[in-house]
């Protein structure tokens, strides 16, 4: 059974006939949805509220999906993801991957549209337990959704626009990829769905890159890793120290 | 010269161990390594403490890397063999990098000395930094820490007021002079001048009041002395900050029941729970805690927290059935019987063949069904098993009583009751 309790979504699209079925059905998952007919309601909402994740078509009678994409990145501290609904082609769903859409959904196959959206949100167990727990987590774990495969992975060394996974599949050099991770940062519980691209399998590891829009969510999460260290050294130096 | 420079020439002239149970990981923290200096021909990375102790047994390691789990064991196992094999090896740096950044690891990191605790993921600035915070404090240390080890060696040798002398002129060398109290509280201890070696630690907390070696020493102090309240609110400090220590944490729950201080039950149990690693005799020793704060409370009216006590030890220590079956008795002895019945679903299928399930299942269906011969029927199976138990004795000799058995018929029960059971039989007589 899928739940999405805990995430937000908005919904752009002009045709209300696909539009509140849809809310309908994300609700009834718990999902707490917003709909918008076009790109300026849609606008005005994301700035109201912060959404976890956005499903939009790829026409709106006011621009095109990028369009809003792009306008997020400059207005919003905090993008969310995207997912696309119209007919694609498979040559229209690699491109949108290259402009960090994470998936691309046949409009009105509303069972695909929720389990593709539940692989790329948090589930409703793991954000409870989160919320219950309310410390901090005793590992850092990442969970990479490739190909319509969720599993698990190890983060090695991060950078700035990267970081090193280990993990036992390789994938090809380009494969898109969402990595989605949660930390707890001042006593509250901040998720991250960071869409990228594989690098080239190594030795080391295989390479994630971050999507260029997303580095800004990605440095929070740089920071987060920094304060914490810095934390640690503090406490092992005063507890074993001079 | 440059810190960037120590560092380099550190590990350009040091043997490197890298562990790890990951071989990617291994190979990103290995190159990692020759970025920041290390020759490629130095560096040994191996997966499991056992390839860790071949390495240490062949090689002049200078720097080791570990992650909190490997095979076979923990980086706390091989820095503990490390310090071990290199005892005056003042400059060797054990680094722990890992991705477990629990309180429990954190904490497990400074009792245990760790040099560094580098998060995984790290940054190459964050490992370039800590190494080079490490590296420098190892290979130039201060006058402060050159005069403590000064200390640290008299001390060794038995001469404590040489040790003093020393360890009293570092005192005024630094600002926060904690570890130099800590060691002067040593030498003090070692004279037998218990006040004073309190004192002095007592002054090292002072001046930093999480200060590891400080709080032990205290505890130590106070155990010695048998004054067990103040060792225990000791105790309880360490246990709030440095919750990693399986041992220590026995150590509290047996001060706890002694001192009566059966309310702070609940928080070690937060601490059990939170542990990395629970061993079987840990889990042991809280089993017993719970059972006792919990028979405690019930006595004391309040059932709400006994209650608490009692469903910690069916959820985490229902392994030990000796537990369940003291929980059940209990509370088949103060008429609640339905509550008792609740907790024998809580052993595990594999248990129920065993004394501690059969002797409680006995106790809750005794109060459940009202027929005596039906009691009597079971009782005489577990008798015939050869189980023997103060109050499954004592309900079946009731039941044998009730259902009107001659007294010849009740008597070697009762003799075996009265035998194996004196105390208790006069008691409840």
């Amino acid at each position: 059974m899928i739940r999405l309790d805990g995430n937000s979504i908005l919904i752009a699209d002009s045709d209300p006939g696909f539009l509140n079925p849809l809310a309908q059905a994300l609700t009834r998952h718990g999902a707490r949805c917003f709909v918008a007919a076009d790109m300026g309601q849609a606008r005005d909402l994301l700035v109201k509220f912060d959404f976890d994740l956005v499903i939009s078509n790829y026409y709106l009678s006011d621009g095109i999906i990028y369009q809003l994409m792009d306008w997020c990145t400059k207005n919003l501290s905090f993008l969310p993801i995207f997912t696309c609904v119209g007919h694609p082609f498979g040559a229209d769903k690699e491109l949108s991957q290259k402009q960090a859409i994470a998936s691309v959904f046949q409009k009105h196959e509303v069972g695909q549209i929720l389990s593709g959206i539940s692989r790329l949100l948090f589930s409703f167990e793991a954000y409870h337990q989160s919320l219950l727990e309310m410390i901090d987590p005793s590992e850092i774990k990442i969970e990479i959704c490739v190909s319509d495969y969720n599993f698990l992975v190890s983060p090695l060394e991060i950078n700035e626009d990267n970081v090193y996974l280990a993990m036992d599949r390789e994938f090809l050099k380009g494969t898109f990829g969402v990595l989605k991770f949660a930390v707890v940062l001042e006593e509250r519980y901040h998720s991250f769905i960071i869409p990228g691209s594989l690098d080239e399998k190594c030795q080391s590891g295989q390479v994630f890159v971050v999507d260029e829009k997303y580095r800004g969510h990605w440095k929070h999460f740089l920071d987060y890793l920094n304060m914490k260290q810095v934390k640690i050294t503090k406490f092992l130096s005063k507890a074993a120290g001079f | 010269m440059d810190k960037k420079e120590i560092l380099k020439k550190f590990l350009e002239t040091n043997e490197v161990l890298i562990v790890d149970k990951n071989p990617s990981s291994r190979n990103r923290l290995l190159k990692t390594m020759v970025d920041l200096g290390a020759k490629r021909s130095t560096i040994h990375s191996v997966g499991t403490l056992q390839e860790s102790q071949e390495i240490i047994q062949t090689k002049n390691i200078g720097i080791v890397l570990s992650d909190y789990f490997i095979g076979g064991g923990s980086g706390f196992d091989l820095f503990k063999l490390l310090r071990e094999k290199y005892p005056n090896k003042k400059e060797l740096c054990l680094v722990l990098v890992t991705s477990n950044i629990s309180q429990t690891a954190v904490a497990k990191a400074a009792e245990e000395d760790v040099d560094s605790f580098i998060i995984k993921p790290y940054t190459i600035q964050s490992i370039q930094e800590n190494l080079i915070s490490t590296v420098t404090q190892k290979i130039m240390p201060s006058d402060y820490i050159v005069k403590i080890e000064e200390g640290k060696v008299l001390l060794a040798a038995g001469k404590y007021d040489e040790a003093i002398g020393v360890l009293n002129v570092a005192r005024g060398m630094h600002p926060k002079p904690a570890l130099a109290y800590f060691y002067i509280g040593q030498a003090e201890y070692l004279k037998n001048h218990v006040d004073t070696a309190t004192g002095s630690y007592n002054e090292g907390l002072n001046f930093n009041n999480i200060h590891y070696k400080c709080l032990v020493g205290l505890y130590e102090v106070f155990m010695r002395e048998e004054k067990f309240h103040e060792a225990y609110q000791v105790v309880k400090k360490i246990a709030k900050y440095f919750p990693a220590n399986p041992d220590r944490l026995a150590q509290i729950i047996r001060l706890a029941v002694r001192t009566g201080n059966y309310q702070d039950m609940q928080m070690f149990y937060e601490i059990f729970t939170s542990l990395d690693i629970r061993l079987q005799v840990l889990t042991n020793y809280i089993g017993a805690g719970m059972y006792i704060a919990g028979k405690y409370c019930l006595l004391n009216s309040d059932k709400d927290t006994a209650f608490q006590y009692f469903d910690n030890i069916a959820v985490s220590c229902s392994e030990f059935t000796k537990f369940l079956r003291a929980v059940i008795t209990l509370l088949v002895e103060n008429d609640l019987s339905e509550d008792a019945e609740k907790f024998l679903s809580r052993f595990d299928k594999d248990a129920k063949d065993g004394e501690d399930y059969l002797v409680a299942d006995f106790l809750v269906s005794s109060k459940k069904f009202t027929d005596p011969g039906f009691v009597i029927k079971i009782g005489l199976e577990l008798w015939n098993k050869n189980i023997r138990d103060f109050h499954f004795l004592e309900t079946l000799v009731e039941a044998m009583e009730k259902g009107g058995y001659k007294d010849e018929k009740i008597a070697p029960y009762r003799e075996e009751l009265q035998s194996l059971y004196s105390d208790k039989a006069e008691l409840s007589a």
